[in-house]
């Protein structure tokens, strides 16, 4: 073109009275950050990987004799499909939010300051109120998506190559599968709080560092340490307010009673930490001055180690205080969940081994110590592998041994226990029309219902 | 009652830690009028720019924008304001289009120039649906215009817009400014480039370490440019640079070319004295040509280290254009 038609070609501006100043909806700065959000690689490699993993995991667990028992339903994941799913909930809420969080919302901010777009965003007619909101409430839709995806693809996947088998609970009760789907989902649905929250944490370090690296690395580091913490930290206030606990809530829904009470804290709780990073980062992006790219390193660097050194002094006062205040893992709580747990089981054990339910009901009772157990009293409380309990019939007549068995008990208020063979039998048992099932007494896990 | 100004600012400051880069600056334009602005590296140019497009905060000083107090956070203020800072940058990512559609959604208003329209404004209407990644130099700075003329804006802020552009796409440039001017909009317009300044503004404020030190248009630019020196290829040039000496007209300079020899400086009646006494002689002048333009004189004078302190020459233009 030449410039003489450039010329003719630039249009006047209106009458003056014609001019309104006007802004974007925010509905309209939210879809214009989701699509450029969507147009780039990660995202796209994210929301494939969404979809592959569950499946490839499903099909392993199918052509594999290898089972994740280390896991809670990891033992199931290759039996119940709801287990497959419930094996993925768990591994996305220890690992994959945080790579997602970081990879979507850590670089959300961070972008516009590798790009140097920031001043062309800012010369818009959308308020920095908008942009961040935008910004901020696209990134967690892309976390939203990711986890809705992994959480239908692995509901999906397990359903369709494990089968839709009914689920051993977390006290032991056999949970139909109807029922169990409805639990999933529901387990999943609560899953979303904690992830907002995580979103939120990645806007924050993306804003705060303006490194794309710092962003997309530092929900990861916070989750490493959470998941240090998650080991160390039994006390109900440090647990409380660990952003990790609202990812183990969903471990009530599976436990008989359910503990109600504890979903209601990790959604505070959830809410909580997303409106403390939010704000953060508004506060942080709203007194930015965009003073140009020279303007950038020594910022960048003072954050990156303010963000390091926050981040190793908070998880080392969580992990100070950890076992501080009061806990749930005391010997008569585990005594009581145990007890359940071994029960529901045994029944379980004998509908499967028999093809029809138990006409009776044994009665047991619990005793739980850590170190050497003493039969006549519950002692001890935390975390840790020391744990003992003897389970006794309590039938005057005809009644069986006592079984003594080892627990490994978490700082999340769940359990392993080992049972010995000879007490309950070999690993695998046969069913009336001959096939092996898995011995639901061998090894089995639990929870207290208050993570 | 007189028009609003499209741009005023009242000592507006801005500091970064010790250093003031911009010193309690006034600066005025009238609404369809080129305004340029020049200064050395670092003058506090840029910076100027992006207070007034809203990314920096003053630290002391108004800004008003068409009569309208323009504070930082003030999108409002700023919807008849567009234009870019430093080298204009976009989504990589995206195709030159997509990037002016996203953009043009941010504006929220019905009146916005089609992605389409702005392309081929800057003659980047076949190459819009390339990826802004594979765009050269070049190429952004054109987006970058198409950008700020997405909307139909009153006040154009543009920094430095034909660097890096050949000098045809710079032509179109400097064209589509004048198109623009000449539709009543006011442009602010940065540039190293002293015959660019000199060709399509109406004034002209020299900025020095944050502050103005001059401000006029272009009569009282010649007015004010030192005595100009002009390059003379004669007949004889060993004797035309002894008279030139003579005549005290004479200024040393490195020789430039084999065929160069004099750059003679002064005012009128000394430029006819020198070219008398040439005649008289019986030296033929073959080629005569200013060696540095008025404006740059000006420039290399009020910036130059020595002449820091040097006071601004007029200091109240602002009532001066409002009136």
């Amino acid at each position: 073109m030449s410039a003489v038609t450039a010329t003719q070609t630039v249009a006047a501006p209106e009458p003056r009275a014609a001019r309104t100043a006007s802004r974007p909806g925010l509905g309209v700065a939210i879809r214009v950050e989701f699509s450029k959000l969507i147009a780039q690689l990660p995202l796209r490699v994210l929301l494939v990987f969404c979809v592959i993993v569950p499946v490839v995991f499903a099909i392993g667990m199918r052509v594999s004799g290898i089972r994740p028992s280390d896991t809670l339903f990891g033992r199931w994941a290759g039996t119940s499909g709801f287990a497959t799913s419930l094996f993925i909930l768990d591994w996305t809420a220890a690992w994959g939010v945080a790579v997602g969080a970081g990879l979507i919302a850590g670089d959300i901010f961070a972008s516009e300051d590798r790009l140097g777009t920031w001043k062309t965003l800012l010369t818009r007619s959308a308020s920095r109120t908008q942009l961040f909101l935008g910004k901020a409430i696209a990134a967690t839709i892309g976390v939203w998506l990711c986890w809705a995806l992994i959480g239908v693809v692995s509901i999906g996947a397990g359903l369709a190559v494990i089968g839709g088998e009914p689920l051993i609970g977390l006290s032991g009760q056999l949970i139909e599968p109807g029922h169990a789907l409805g639990l999933l989902a529901a387990s999943w649905a609560i899953g979303l709080l904690p992830a907002t929250a995580f979103a939120a944490l990645g806007v924050l370090f993306s804003v705060a560092s303006r490194s794309t690296v710092v962003g997309v690395v530092g929900p990861l580091l916070v989750a490493i340490v959470l998941q240090g913490l998650e080991n160390i930290a039994s006390g109900t206030i440090v647990r409380s307010i660990m952003l990790f606990t609202p990812f183990d809530v969903y471990h009530v829904l599976f436990t008989a009673p359910v503990h109600a009470g504890a979903v209601a804290q990790a959604v505070v709780t959830s809410l909580v930490y997303t409106a403390i990073f939010a704000a953060a980062s508004w506060w942080l992006l709203r007194r930015r001055e965009f003073a140009g790219a020279d303007a950038v390193p020594a910022n960048r660097r003072r954050t990156f180690v303010q963000i390091g050194v926050t981040v190793v002094v908070i998880g080392g006062v969580l992990a100070g205080v950890g076992k501080v205040g009061p806990t749930p893992l005391t010997a008569d709580n585990l005594a009581t969940s145990v007890n359940t747990t071994f029960s529901n089981l045994v029944q379980v054990n004998y509908l499967w081994h028999n093809g029809r339910p138990a006409d009776t009901t044994t009665p047991w009772s619990t005793i739980c110590s850590v170190g050497t157990i003493t039969p006549t009293a519950n002692k001890g409380s935390g975390a840790g592998e020391g744990w003992s309990c003897l389970i006794t019939d309590t039938r005057t007549t005809d009644g069986i041994s006592p079984i003594q068995v080892d627990l490994e008990v978490r700082a999340n208020g769940c359990y392993t226990v080992q049972a010995p063979p000879a007490a309950v039998g070999a690993l695998h048992g046969t069913d009336p029309k001959g096939r092996s099932y898995l011995n639901p007494l061998y090894a089995f896990d639990g929870c207290l219902g208050t993570p | 009652m007189p028009e609003d100004l499209a741009l005023e600012t009242r000592a507006l400051t801005k500091r970064f830690g010790e250093l003031i880069a911009v010193n309690a600056l006034d600066l005025a334009i009238a609404p369809g009028s080129v305004h340029g602005l020049l200064g050395r590296n670092g003058a506090g140019k840029t910076t100027l720019m992006r207070m007034i497009l809203g990314l920096l905060s003053p630290d002391a000083g108004a800004i008003e924008l068409f009569g309208r107090s323009a504070t930082p956070g003030d999108v409002d203020a700023r919807a008849r304001v567009a234009g870019f800072v430093e080298e204009p940058r976009f989504y990589p990512y995206l195709s030159g289009r997509r990037n002016l559609e996203l953009l043009a959604r941010l504006d929220g208003r019905a009146d916005t120039r089609s992605p389409e329209e702005a392309l081929e404004l800057v003659d980047l209407d076949s190459r819009g649906r390339e990826k802004v990644g594979n765009f050269s130099t070049g190429m952004r700075q054109r987006l970058g215009l198409a950008a700020a003329l997405l909307r139909p804006a009153e006040l154009v802020v543009l920094d430095e817009p034909t660097i890096g552009l050949d000098p045809a796409n710079a032509r179109t440039v400097r064209t589509l400014i004048g198109a623009l001017s000449s539709r009543g909009v006011a442009v602010l317009l940065s540039s190293h480039n002293m015959s660019e300044i000199a060709e399509i503004c109406d004034r002209v404020t020299i900025i020095h370490e944050g502050s103005r030190v001059w401000e006029g248009d272009q009569a009282e630019l010649l007015a004010a440019a030192p005595a100009p020196s002009y390059r003379v290829w004669t007949s004889d040039d060993d004797q035309a640079s002894a008279i030139a000496r003579r005549l005290e007209v004479a200024v040393e300079t490195p020789r430039r070319a084999a065929t160069h020899t004099i750059t003679v400086q002064g005012d009128e009646g000394e430029r006819d004295g020198f070219v008398l006494a040439l005649a008289q002689e019986g030296i033929a002048i073959r080629r005569l040509e200013p060696d540095v333009p008025p404006l740059e004189a000006l420039f290399t004078s009020l910036t130059s280290p020595r002449d820091a302190d040097q006071p601004a020459q007029n200091t109240d233009t602002t009532e001066e254009i409002a009136a």
